[in-house]
Parts: C-alpha cells; sequence; structure tokens
C-alpha cells in the first residue's frame, strides 16, 4: 500500500467522494476476477481515505477541501481508479507533505533513493516539473522561481527536462487557499497553508467528458442531464463493458449515452411518445448516439413503469429462475416542475384506432414514482446490481431525510445533494441490490412501506412554487393508482 | 424490438409471461459480434422462449440446455447472436394470452395497455 493523494475538481463537492469510492469497487472487482462475489462492507479503502486537514490541525475551518489522502495497491490500481472519475482533477504519488515549501524540501532530501525510482530508471524519461496552487494564480516568474526552489532535487534525476513530450510529470501541490470565518491569525497571502510533492500517477477524464458536453449534442430536451453528472452517474452505475443497463424514464437519452461510452448495453424507456419518436428524421434518442459513434440502444420501449411490462421473476417457470437480468438502473424521475409526472389512464377503444391511438395520460404523484421504481428494481437487478436515481428537495431537507428512503432489498451506498437554487436542491440517491439468496424480503409486497412515510419529497412544486393547487392530494391516492382492471 | 428484449417483456395488464410475437416486418441489421456479452445474458434468458423463438425464426433446433459458462460451442453463440441482437423486428404484435394486444411501430413495442370496444 503506498499513500497517494487526491486532487479533486472544486465542483459537485458532495459527489467527489462517493464517485471515487464506487470506481474504486468496479475496478478492483475488474482487478481481482477470482473473487466472483465481493463484499462491499469488507473494501478497506474506503477507510483509508480521508480529508487532509484532519491531519493538520489547522484550527480553522476551510469552506472548502479538494484534497485527500488515500491508499492504493499500485500506480496501476491508481491510475485505473483517477483516470475514470469525472470530479478528479489528479491523483500523485506523495513524496512529502508539509506546511510550507522549506519543511517540504527538507522532507524530501531525507527521503531515501527508493521513493524516486521510477525517476533514476533510465537517462531517456524526460519529465517536467508543474505547479498546481488552489486559490491562488501565480506569474510565470513567480511559477518559475518556486518550481527552482526544489532544483537541488530535480536536478538529481538523470532524464532530460521536456516540456511538451514527458513521461514523468513531477507536481509540486500549493494550498493557498484564503482562510475564511473570523480567525485571530493574520492573514498572510504569500505563504501557502500546505504543500505536497508527488509524482503524477493519473488525471481524471474530464477532458474526455467534454466531449460529450450538451451544447453540441444533436437532440436535447428540457431536462437533458448535464454531461458531468450523466457521467457521475455512470459510475456510480458501474457502467462497463457488457453490462445491460436501463432507464426508464430515458427522455433524450442523456444519461444512456453515458453509460454506452463506458461501453455498457442499453435499454431505455418512456411514457411520452414525442421524445422516443424524436423532432425529425435526424434529430431523435439514436442520431445522438451516431453523434458519438456509440453503440446504439439495445432497444427504446414505450411504457409506464407504473404498469410494468418488464419480466418479473415470479412470472417465469421454476426452474428457470433467473435472479434478476440488469446490471444497474438509472433514472431521472420527473418531478414536476419542468416535467410533470405522469401516469398512463386506461381507456377503451375501437380495435380500429389501436394502433395510431395517443393514451390520455393524467398526473401522479412522485412517491407512487418511487415506490414502483424500488418494486421494479428488485426484481429485475441482479445482486450488487445499482439503483441510481434523483429525487428532488427544498431547502428545509435534512440529513435526516436521506435515512427516510430505504428498501430492505437494497443497501445505500450515497446521497448527494446538488444545488440548483437557494430553494431547489435534489439529490442522488445510490442503492445496491442485496444478493438475492440473502435476501428473503422479496417475497413480501414492500410497496406500501414507502407511501405512509410523508417523504421530504412528497408535494414538491407545490412547496418550491408556494401553489396549493400543485399539491398531489388532489391526485388519486394509493389503492386508486391501480384502476385499470 | 431486438428479439433480446422480447425475451424481458411481460404482459403489464395480466402479468403473464411470455407474450406472444406475430411479427409482420423483420429486418436484420449486422452488429459486432460480441461474446462476452452474449455469454453474460444466457443465464438472465428464459431459455424455453429461446428455443421456441429459434424455431419460430428458422433458426434450427438449439440444444435443450443452455450453454453453460466456459463454453467451446462457437457455432450456438454465434447463433444466439445472430438472433438475439441482429434480428429487428419492426412491425408486428405482442400478443398476451388474454388477447391483448401491443403494436410494434418503426421497431417500438408500446406496452400500453388498450381496452377494446367492438359492440
Amino acid at each position: 500500500m503506498h499513500r497517494y493523494l487526491v486532487i479533486f475538481r472544486d465542483i459537485h463537492v458532495e459527489f467527489s467522494v462517493p464517485e471515487l469510492l464506487s470506481v474504486y469497487s468496479l475496478v478492483a472487482r475488474r482487478l481481482n476476477n477470482s473473487s466472483a462475489k465481493p463484499n462491499l462492507q469488507k473494501d478497506s479503502f474506503g477507510e483509508t481515505i480521508r480529508l487532509v486537514s484532519c491531519d493538520v490541525e489547522t484550527g480553522s475551518k476551510k469552506n472548502r477541501n479538494i484534497f485527500y489522502f488515500a491508499s492504493f495497491e499500485s500506480d496501476h490500481e491508481a491510475f485505473l481508479v483517477g483516470s475514470r472519475c469525472v470530479l478528479v482533477r489528479a491523483i500523485i504519488r506523495l513524496w512529502s507533505y508539509a506546511r510550507s515549501h522549506e519543511l517540504c524540501l527538507k522532507e524530501l532530501q531525507n527521503l531515501r533513493k527508493e521513493s524516486f525510482k521510477e525517476l533514476f530508471l533510465s537517462e531517456k524519461d524526460s519529465f517536467r516539473c508543474r505547479l498546481f496552487s488552489y486559490g491562488r494564480r501565480y506569474s510565470q516568474g513567480e511559477t518559475v522561481d518556486r518550481i527552482n526552489f526544489y532544483s537541488s532535487i530535480l536536478q538529481q534525476f538523470p532524464g532530460k527536462i521536456n516540456l511538451q513530450n514527458f513521461k514523468h510529470e513531477i507536481w509540486i501541490v500549493e494550498d493557498s487557499f484564503p482562510k475564511t470565518g473570523h480567525t485571530n491569525e493574520p492573514c498572510r497571502t504569500d505563504i501557502p497553508s500546505q504543500v505536497f510533492v508527488g509524482r503524477l500517477v493519473a488525471e481524471g477524464c474530464i477532458k474526455q467528458v467534454q466531449k460529450y458536453t450538451l451544447k453540441k449534442r444533436n437532440f436535447i430536451g428540457t431536462t437533458s442531464m448535464d454531461a458531468e453528472l450523466a457521467f457521475v452517474m455512470a459510475n456510480f452505475a458501474l457502467a462497463d463493458d457488457w453490462k445491460l443497463i436501463l432507464d426508464p424514464f430515458v427522455g433524450t437519452a442523456s444519461i444512456l449515452i453515458s453509460c454506452a461510452a463506458f461501453g455498457a448495453q442499453t435499454l431505455g424507456s418512456d411514457l411520452s411518445f414525442t421524445v422516443l419518436k424524436g423532432k425529425s428524421e435526424g434529430k431523435n434518442i439514436l442520431s445522438n448516439f451516431r453523434q458519438y459513434n456509440l453503440q446504439l440502444p439495445l432497444d427504446i420501449v414505450r411504457c409506464d413503469i407504473l404498469h410494468n411490462p418488464w419480466r418479473h421473476e415470479s412470472v417465469m417457470s421454476n426452474h428457470m429462475k433467473c435472479c434478476g437480468w440488469l446490471d444497474a438502473i438509472v433514472a431521472d424521475l420527473p418531478y414536476g416542475v419542468r416535467e410533470s409526472s405522469r401516469e398512463f389512464v386506461g381507456e377503451k377503444l375501437h380495435s380500429k384506432f389501436v394502433l395510431n391511438h395517443i393514451p390520455k395520460t393524467s398526473r401522479v404523484g412522485l412517491d407512487n414514482l418511487v415506490s414502483s421504481l424500488f418494486d421494479f428494481a428488485t426484481f429485475s437487478l441482479v445482486g450488487g446490481g445499482r439503483l441510481v436515481f434523483w429525487l428532488p428537495c427544498t431547502n428545509e431537507f435534512s440529513e435526516y431525510d436521506k435515512t427516510n428512503i430505504w428498501h430492505p432489498s437494497f443497501i445505500s451506498i450515497a446521497a448527494c445533494r446538488q444545488i440548483l437554487a437557494s430553494r431547489f436542491h435534489r439529490i442522488l440517491f445510490v442503492f445496491e441490490r442485496k444478493q438475492w439468496e440473502n435476501d428473503r424480503s422479496h417475497d413480501e409486497d414492500m410497496s406500501s412501506a414507502f407511501l405512509h412515510q410523508a417523504p421530504f419529497y412528497k408535494d414538491f412544486a407545490a412547496k418550491l412554487f408556494r401553489e396549493e393547487k400543485r399539491a398531489e392530494d388532489a391526485l388519486f391516492r394509493k389503492g386508486q393508482w391501480r384502476r385499470i382492471e | 424490438m431486438r428479439l433480446l428484449t422480447y425475451n424481458f417483456l411481460q404482459c403489464p395488464k395480466t402479468k403473464t409471461f411470455p407474450l406472444i410475437l406475430e411479427p409482420t416486418l423483420v429486418e436484420t441489421i449486422e452488429t459486432e459480434y460480441n461474446k462476452e456479452f452474449i455469454l453474460r445474458m444466457i443465464p438472465r434468458l428464459d431459455w424455453n422462449l429461446v428455443r421456441q423463438v429459434s424455431r419460430q425464426f428458422a433458426f434450427g433446433e438449439l440444444p435443450q440446455v443452455a450453454p453453460k459458462e466456459g463454453t467451446q460451442d462457437e457455432e450456438t453463440l454465434r447463433l444466439l447472436h445472430k438472433m438475439l441482437l441482429e434480428t429487428h423486428i419492426k412491425e408486428g404484435v405482442l400478443k398476451s394470452q388474454d388477447g391483448t394486444c401491443y403494436p410494434i411501430k418503426d421497431g417500438i413495442p408500446n406496452m400500453l395497455i388498450t381496452q377494446l370496444k367492438d359492440e
């Protein structure tokens, strides 16, 4: 085990650590193929990762922190993990770490040569050194001064310095974020609060993700998921080669595109025919996949999740029991702000109209959608499969509310909040399906467990807009919504 | 609709499986052969239905039991790939045992329940 420094990007701060842990579990599963069913609880990596400021007693609390220490088995593992995370800026193999440049240099001089053995290997290996400062911007001259400060170390390396084509990159990382709040310490902007020096192992995948930006996408709608967050969701869903992932509210397929970009096979379904059909011949869901040369989705199905058309385990003959068929479900529920939550209403038709008929829909409570999503996920996910979905909340949301959503067949992995407006937040929930053999609860109907808890997302649109008429109480309540005989 | 998806669909009204497939327009679109994906999917399929589909679409007779992991039976896997992933039902009808129809249009199955009143 070696010590690494993980530098996160200064965006979606709540998502960064859970994303890294998710990707780690995916990589760990891939590296040790021998253990077919890894147990997430035994995962020791999660315990090793911790905030840097816990090490230094800075006294004053910073409002942001992007530096974390973590232990990885090898550089290769750190590379695999880091290069798949959207929210990771870089992972460096840590050489030294101190409160100031002077102390850091002293620590580096005391290190034995084995610590830098990669750089001593060959004269042909070129390298470069780079200053990364957080919270400050330096001019060219100041940057060179700071790098030259370490020249006694850098000159030992036999390789040539090459700024363009280099094999190794040495990072001098400076945390100079201004201290906030009331402190007695005099404000010194010229000295950093922490300094790290190390060799770059991995950079995050943000450069690859930028290719998928919504600005250049062919077919988008009002609720298309931002490309970065879609990739974060794909990481939470453990999207990988040969996996099958379904989005029951596919819309413009923005989440499925990120899953397909990681090699997964995708399925989409939606109630609205207008999005499935697309705007015109060259502007539909499939054209989005073609735009990025991705594997086309296996199928698009028109259905209502409240009247689930996907195979339920109980309908299969006994010797054919499969224990699920999906690897992950990703969903962005329509929660009534831009897209209203709707269900299909049964109506009687004359048979000659059936083929071209656009059926009637009516509004439905969001809690109905959530409980049927859980129902569906319980029966279709394989053991270890992930369920990833968003729910809206107002600013009254508390930590307690995160525990409000649970299911006996699922382990809660993460709940991260994104702040959209002062009163409008949304939370990404990540659940993992327990192994089927340890799970007896799927014999009972658990859907009622959610409906009586008066969850935080209930009547969300009415709370947000302060409009009583949007309240879901006016809708058909539980027991009435399954009214198609 | 690919025949792989057909294996995952049930009737949303009566909760019965399998549905009866009556295709009117079938198309074959070649895709890259992906052995690992097929192997991963086999244990998740209802093998009886796969064999039935293979007979219905004249792909020939499949073995009684589904191939196990690590199988050397490349021929069957290729056949399954051709059948499940390359055969697309463009137009047709999925029928439930009680007679409810789910039309397939432009390759998109419509799984909403329509009740008929033909009196």
